[in-house]
């Protein structure tokens, strides 16, 4: 199997500027380039160029050319439309299109373009040429005018760019073309598939089959699945990594429950403010939540926001700095945006003698815990 | 031993009016307000006063022209005065550099004044007479060429007479200051203001102020009438700094940001007011509007990159200079137990904090700030109004200009000057000159809807089932969002609907009642004592 053409093949073979003739490799590009060159004769989609060719072509031609891949397709257009388009049609063993126009007297419209790119290449207006067929060996580009480019470094004429290459591309056809030739039995020239790579960088059918099988299609399949299955089981592990870091295995957290002291220790009316720095809550002792005397812990966390509020022994009334919620000793909330009373937290009566207070219970008042028993301590 | 009254006044925790430096700062803060008069004074007298879209054909050239003398005595004195107080160091210290520094610029002002003045004066004599009967003539460039809708145009000796008495008043003001002169805000006026002010009459003053900035904005756009605003306000700030605790707050350094705010926020409304002034009475008149008539373009480079350059350069500078010369506070440092009382967001969100004492957390902290950035990113799908593309105008957007200005200028920047100012200790609301008293008492006693009504109106106690409690205030809120949008189409909006369809009058409607229920909510608080129209504190549910 023939090796791919590098690109610096391709470019040393435009400089060398005859490479691209068929008729340099008349034998070794039989088959698909015949019907290419069939193709060609009928291919006068090609704004009418002139027959005689005294000019240089123009970039539109040149490029009209290179679609068709038939280098010699102005020379080989003839005048007179008037030529059966059947003429083209079995030497090609294409479908006929039926031309838009008998008279080529202007440009095709994009309709009748596409019309014709969509019949797969055949020539709309096949005028082809007062039906003469085109032979097969007629390599056309023969007689285009084989002008010496320069090096490709130092080509500065745009037209001329495009000729180098237009050359390179059909001398990619050809070799590609030479490959499918070799991997296939040859075969004659009527009975060549008119996608034999007419087009170059866009791989016809038989083309893409034959690369199917090949090395690197073969190559490339578990390479993406690997890719996938690694980007998925490290997405996954990172996941559980996440999950497992939601629980440490030491926690270090303050113990909840602390000793505050007998309950002898506490005046009537009054708030305690020495644990609310360090634990976060005030031991209240009053009668005016339900008429008791009784002792219990307020966090001092506002329950509007969170902001810790202040006694204010003056008002008898916690006051929070943020918002201005008030709170009257009991904690239940009297003024400003906080909605519902300050939280207590578990007291009981440790072996000691001592209230504990344990912070990891809470008790609200609107969802009537405040009568629970482990939510206040009787005073003494 | 020399002891020094500050060193008396921190001992003994008296709050000084007046200080020596307190004083000095505001004989120059007077002399700045003198320059600026001096200015407008001179401005007036000389300078060309063809306004905003008049136009300059056919009148003779100006023959007023400001001379040359007296810019060099002007800048001369100021130069002087600068080479003295540099050299402080080298000059004897019987020599009082300061004071003599200070009457040299003060002098310049007011020659600048009263040579303004009286030139104009001189000058209208001339071409006038005595007797001004000659005022009806033809318009010079002489003359001030008001722009379309202002008014008619105004009398320049008149005005820079006015200006020149202006800068005189406040240099002599600035004078006694600098001569040690103890002049501080009569006591009467500070309690007046006091006693009215509190968060009831300051929202609602500012949103009658509002009204009237937009039912008198041909009189605010008149030049004449903006630079009495600007003089009031040098006047009411220059003397409110004598008392201790409004300097001590508007000095604050995380304040001072806010009194910039006030001053760009008023300049910048003004300017758009205006232009929009004119351009609805050119309209009115079939003239094209400010922006058609100079279209000017140009170019994003060089033009626009050198200028972003620059600002770019000089803001840089600014804030450099700036926080080297008022550092950051810094507190305490931060405990979940102890907070500062008051404790304040950052300037900017001091509005949203404002709206944290009215609404539930979720309400005023998530769902309404949401539906702020919602709404803005609506406003293109809602608004149907194809006109006012490009150029200013009021008359021709007035839905969405009184919308958009209230809910920025008095629902946002009203309440951010309302939490930085006037919120103390405890947040309580204090006037501009009170002292913060942590111990400062004002009963708040808030109550719910359902105690309202079940307990007050129907004298019963309230049911225990929760949907049977709140059924008031859940009726309330119901209506509010369900009954006002058709009547609001019905009163208002009919055109909008019919123009932009069903969805986008609801969803207008939706975020006027959503906006509005700020306002209203205030209004209830401070009237009613309302806490919340339906409390659930059970399920963390309160409107």
């Amino acid at each position: 199997m023939a090796e791919r053409p590098s690109v610096k093949d391709i470019l040393a073979a435009a400089r060398k500027g005859g490479a691209a003739k068929p008729a340099d490799g008349g034998e070794a590009a039989p088959a698909p380039e015949a019907p290419a060159a069939a193709e060609a004769s009928g291919a006068p989609a090609v704004p009418p160029p002139a027959p005689s060719l005294g000019r240089p072509l123009t970039l539109k031609e040149k490029l009209a050319a290179a679609r068709g891949a038939a280098p010699g397709a102005p020379a080989a257009a003839a005048p007179t439309p008037a030529a059966p388009a059947a003429a083209a049609a079995p030497a090609t063993g294409e479908k006929v299109v039926p031309p838009p126009a008998p008279s080529i007297g202007r440009p095709l419209t994009l309709k009748e373009k596409l019309a014709a790119a969509k019949s797969g290449g055949v020539a709309p207006a096949a005028a082809p040429s007062g039906g003469v067929p085109v032979a097969p060996k007629a390599a056309p580009a023969a007689k285009a005018p084989a002008r010496d480019l320069p090096p490709l470094s130092e080509i500065s004429d745009p037209r001329d760019l495009a000729e180098a290459l237009r050359q390179a591309g059909a001398k990619k056809d050809k070799e590609l073309a030479g490959a499918d030739a070799k991997g296939a039995p040859a075969k004659p020239a009527a009975k060549a598939k008119p996608e034999a790579k007419t087009v170059p960088g866009k791989p016809s059918k038989s083309a893409s089959l034959a690369e199917g099988t090949s090395r690197r299609a073969v190559l490339q399949f578990p390479w993406i699945v690997a890719g996938w299955v690694a980007f998925t089981g490290g997405l996954g592990a990172l996941t559980a990594m996440c999950g497992r870091f939601m629980f440490p295995n030491v926690l270090a957290e303050p113990p909840s429950t602390v000793k505050v002291g007998v309950p002898t220790d506490f005046a009537k009316e009054d708030v305690s403010e020495r644990w609310k720095a360090e634990w976060g809550f005030w031991i209240v002792r009053t009668e005016r939540y339900n008429g008791q005397d009784i002792l219990f812990a307020l966090q001092s966390v506002c329950t509007h926001l969170g902001c810790p509020p202040n006694w204010l022994a003056g008002e008898q009334k916690f006051k929070c700095p943020c918002h201005g919620s008030g709170f009257y000793i009991s904690g239940i909330n009297f003024e400003g945006p906080a909605p519902r009373p300050l939280e207590r937290f578990r007291v009981a009566i440790a072996d000691d003698g001592q209230i504990m207070v344990d912070k990891s219970a809470k008790f609200q008042e609107e969802l009537a815990q405040w009568s629970d028993p482990d939510s206040f301590l009787p005073a003494v | 031993m020399e002891i020094k009254p500050e060193l008396v006044n921190t001992l003994l925790d008296v709050h000084p009016d007046l200080t020596p430096g307190v004083m000095t700062g505001l004989a120059w803060y007077f002399l700045l307000a003198a320059m600026l008069n001096a200015a407008a004074a001179a401005f007036v007298a000389y300078q060309e006063m063809v306004s905003e879209g008049a136009s300059r054909d056919g009148l003779a050239p100006r023959t007023r022209k400001l001379p040359d003398a007296l810019v060099v005595v002007f800048f001369a004195l100021y130069g002087v005065a600068t080479l003295l107080l540099l050299a402080k160091g080298f000059l004897p210290k019987s020599f009082d550099v300061a004071t003599i520094g200070y009457g040299l610029c003060a002098l310049a002002n007011v020659i600048l004044a009263i040579t303004a003045g009286a030139d104009a004066a001189h000058w209208a004599e001339k071409k006038y007479g005595h007797d001004g009967a000659a005022h009806a003539g033809p318009a010079t460039l002489d003359d001030h060429i008001p722009a379309v809708g202002i008014g008619g145009p105004i009398n320049r000796t008149l005005w820079s007479i006015v200006w020149a008495v202006c800068a005189v008043i406040f240099q002599a003001m600035g004078l006694v200051y600098i001569l040690h002169g103890e002049y501080a805000l009569p006591d009467f006026i500070r309690n007046a203001i006091d006693l009215v002010s509190g968060p009831t009459t300051f929202f609602t003053g500012a949103t009658l102020a509002f009204f009237a900035m937009y039912f008198y904005r041909k009189y605010l756009a008149n030049g004449v009438v903006a630079w009495w605003m600007v003089n009031a306000f040098l006047m009411f700030f220059g003397l409110s700094m004598t008392d201790f605790d409004f300097r001590d707050i508007v000095t604050k350094p995380d304040n001072v940001p806010i009194v910039g705010l006030i001053v760009l926020v008023g300049f910048f409304t003004w300017l758009s007011l205006r232009r929009a002034v004119i351009n609805d009475a050119r309209m009115a008149q079939g003239l094209p509007n400010l922006e058609e008539l100079d279209p000017e373009k140009t170019l994003t480079w060089p033009d626009l990159v050198y200028t972003e350059l620059i600002a770019m350069v000089a803001l840089t500078i600014f804030l450099v200079v700036w926080a080297i010369a008022l550092q950051a506070p810094l507190e305490q440092p931060a405990s979940s137990t102890t907070a500062p009382n008051p404790s304040k967001a950052p300037w900017y969100f001091l509005g949203l904090q404002e709206m944290l004492v009215y609404f539930d957390p979720w309400m005023a902290g998530v769902v309404l700030p949401s539906l702020i950035v919602v709404g803005l990113m609506a406003m293109p799908y809602i608004d149907t109004n194809k006109q006012g593309n490009g150029y200013y105008t009021i008359a021709q957007r007035k839905f969405a200009y009184l919308t958009f200005q209230y809910g920025y200028l008095v629902l946002w920047v009203v309440l951010i000057l309302l939490g930085t100012f006037l919120r103390g200790p405890n947040w309580n609301f204090f006037g501009p000159y009170e002292y913060w008293d942590v111990h400062k008492l004002i009963p708040l006693n808030n109550v719910n809807l359902s105690e309202i009504v079940w307990v007050q109106m129907l004298g019963t106690r309230r049911p225990d089932n929760i949907i049977l409690r709140e059924l008031p205030g859940i009726l309330v809120v119901l209506g509010y969002f369900v009954v006002l949008p058709p009547l609001m189409e019905r009163l208002f909006f009919r055109k909008m609907r019919e123009q932009g369809g069903w969805i986008r009058y609801s969803v207008l409607a939706m975020l006027i009642l959503f906006m509005a229920s700020l306002p209203i909510k205030m209004v209830l608080r401070w009237t009613l004592n309302l806490k919340y129209l339906v409390a659930i504190p059970e399920y963390f549910f309160n409107i």
